[in-house]
């Protein structure tokens, strides 16, 4: 529950953005700093408002002495809640765009969360225990940005559908060759703990398939992903069962299975992706949503995409465009 | 080579006006200017440092040339023959990678563990934003000679080197 907890206040500020590690600044032997800055600007149809954000800026500090089996991270994320939403009003003849229409930005307030907070004994190459804030393994898309192939996350209204975030806990990782294990154990409101164990085999050149499994008093979540490069193209599904043990509005419980399917075309610092995602949401919800984003590397720091996504909701259709720019350092 | 000692003597004392007294350092606070007019002064200083050590070097190599039974052109190319062995060395010593036959060696799918072993460890290790590119080791130093900025630059994805832009040496 606790996982779930901490997801939510994470989705709630910033929606899309969680925290991978990015360019280094040596700062000294033994510390670098890194993070990035992430602005986007987000259009919704039919309300009449673009919305622009300073979505995330995340600072981290690694420190990592070379000689030591002892090494920690600590990343500080400044969220999405310092957000600027403009609207537009009809003005004093009534009519919607005209040259009398008014404009009214408010700001919302900002906030500042930990992200990964680790410490980390290497006790050999190939296994490694870890404690502190860390980011769930459920999920093919990245919690943070500089790791999405697209603006939007593949759930309703471009939301995450994994069950967990980040918690505070421990862990085990083994990895050996085509192989990698790990395990985490969490403490969470109730006396009882969280858990999250996961399988990965990346022994084909280009495969990677990883099964996570999620036992916590609130949720129990399987979550099986794959992804394969060839040539240019990546393709990649994913399967999310999130079995939740509160009820939803009829009472009666139902499980969330969410399905995803994507393709990038890489055209060298180019790209575009195609998305479609869908299924149960919740208590009965069926939705679908394709997305389409076509993405540019102005260099190895910035990176810039634009994306239209299209989702049914029920009965309920809506479009929405979005842009981003990110520079990492 | 009395000069070449003056040159040695007036920068010796200069850096310990900056590092002797920590402690005085720390009692005061600088301005922004003079933080700026001291950062200038340290590259002013590192400049005359080069020039001052490429001069006795020179100053070295010619001393002991001359009093080989040699003609003025042969003394001259051994003079250059000399500088450029320890021009070499010192570049050896601080900066590996600057060596072109090291990285004409390198090849695509090579692991970062190959790369570290042939042109030693990077400047930086930056992962890319580029979705075909996992991270970047970067080298980046001066020559001793010329001290013209060289880079290069080995970008990685999924764990194998895809492209290598070598330096220009």
């Amino acid at each position: 529950m606790k996982l779930q907890k901490q997801l939510t206040a994470a989705l709630a500020g910033a929606a899309l953005f969680g925290s991978v590690a990015n360019a280094e600044i040596p700062l000294t032997d033994e510390l670098s700093a890194y993070g990035y800055i992430d602005l986007a600007l987000t259009d919704g149809e039919g309300d009449a408002n673009t919305e622009t954000a300073v979505a995330e800026f995340e600072l981290g500090l690694a420190f990592t002495p070379a000689e030591s089996k002892w090494s920690a991270v600590a990343e500080l994320s400044y969220d999405s809640n310092s957000n600027s939403t403009t609207t537009r009003g009809d003005g004093v003849d009534g009519i919607p765009n005209t040259a009398d229409d008014t404009f009214t930005t408010t700001t919302t307030d900002s906030s500042a969360e930990f992200e990964t907070v680790t410490i980390t004994y290497a006790y050999s190459d190939e296994l490694s225990f870890t404690a502190g804030n860390i980011l769930s393994y459920q999920g093919f898309e990245a919690f943070d940005a500089t790791g999405l192939y697209q603006f939007s996350a593949q759930g309703i209204g471009g939301g995450y559908v994994y069950s967990a975030g980040y918690a505070v806990g421990a862990s085990a990782d083994y990895t050996s060759g085509d192989y990698a294990f790990g395990a985490w154990v969490g403490d969470t409101d109730d006396a009882k703990q969280s858990y999250e164990f996961l399988a990965a085999f990346t022994g084909v050149e280009g495969l990677t398939v990883k099964a996570i499994y999620a036992d916590d008093p609130g949720y129990e979540t399987v979550n099986l992903w794959a992804s394969y490069d060839i040539g240019a193209l990546t393709f990649a599904v994913e399967y999310t069962s999130n079995d939740w043990e509160d009820d939803f509005t009829a009472g009666e419980e139902r499980p969330e299975d969410i399905h995803m399917a994507l393709v990038y075309y890489s055209l060298g610092d180019a790209g575009i992706t195609f998305r479609y995602s869908g299924g149960d949401y919740e208590n009965d919800i069926e939705f679908d949503r394709y997305t389409f984003s076509p993405s540019y590397s102005f260099s190895d720091n910035v990176f810039g995409l634009l994306e239209v996504s299209y989702e049914e909701v029920g009965d309920e259709d809506s479009t929405t465009l979005a842009a981003e720019l990110i520079y990492s350092f | 080579m009395k000069k070449h000692t003056t040159y040695s003597t007036l920068l010796a004392l200069v850096c310990a006006s900056f590092f002797v007294s920590p402690a005085g350092l720390d009692a005061q606070q600088i301005s922004r200017d003079e933080f700026d007019s001291l950062a200038k002064r340290v590259e002013q200083l590192e400049a005359s440092v080069r020039m001052v050590k490429n001069t006795q070097i020179e100053g070295l190599a010619a001393e002991a040339v001359s009093a080989m039974p040699m003609d003025m052109a042969d003394k001259e190319s051994l003079i250059e023959s000399v500088v450029n062995t320890i021009q070499a060395k010192e570049e050896g010593a601080n900066f590996p990678w600057m060596d072109t036959a090291k990285w004409a060696s390198l090849k695509k799918g090579m692991s970062p563990e190959d790369v570290v072993a042939t042109v030693g460890i990077p400047t930086l290790n930056e992962p890319s934003m580029h979705k075909r590119v996992d991270f970047v080791y970067t080298y980046q130093g001066r020559r001793v000679a010329t001290a013209k900025k060289v880079e290069g630059i080995i970008r990685f994805y999924k764990g194998k080197v895809v492209e290598v832009e070598a330096p220009v040496l």
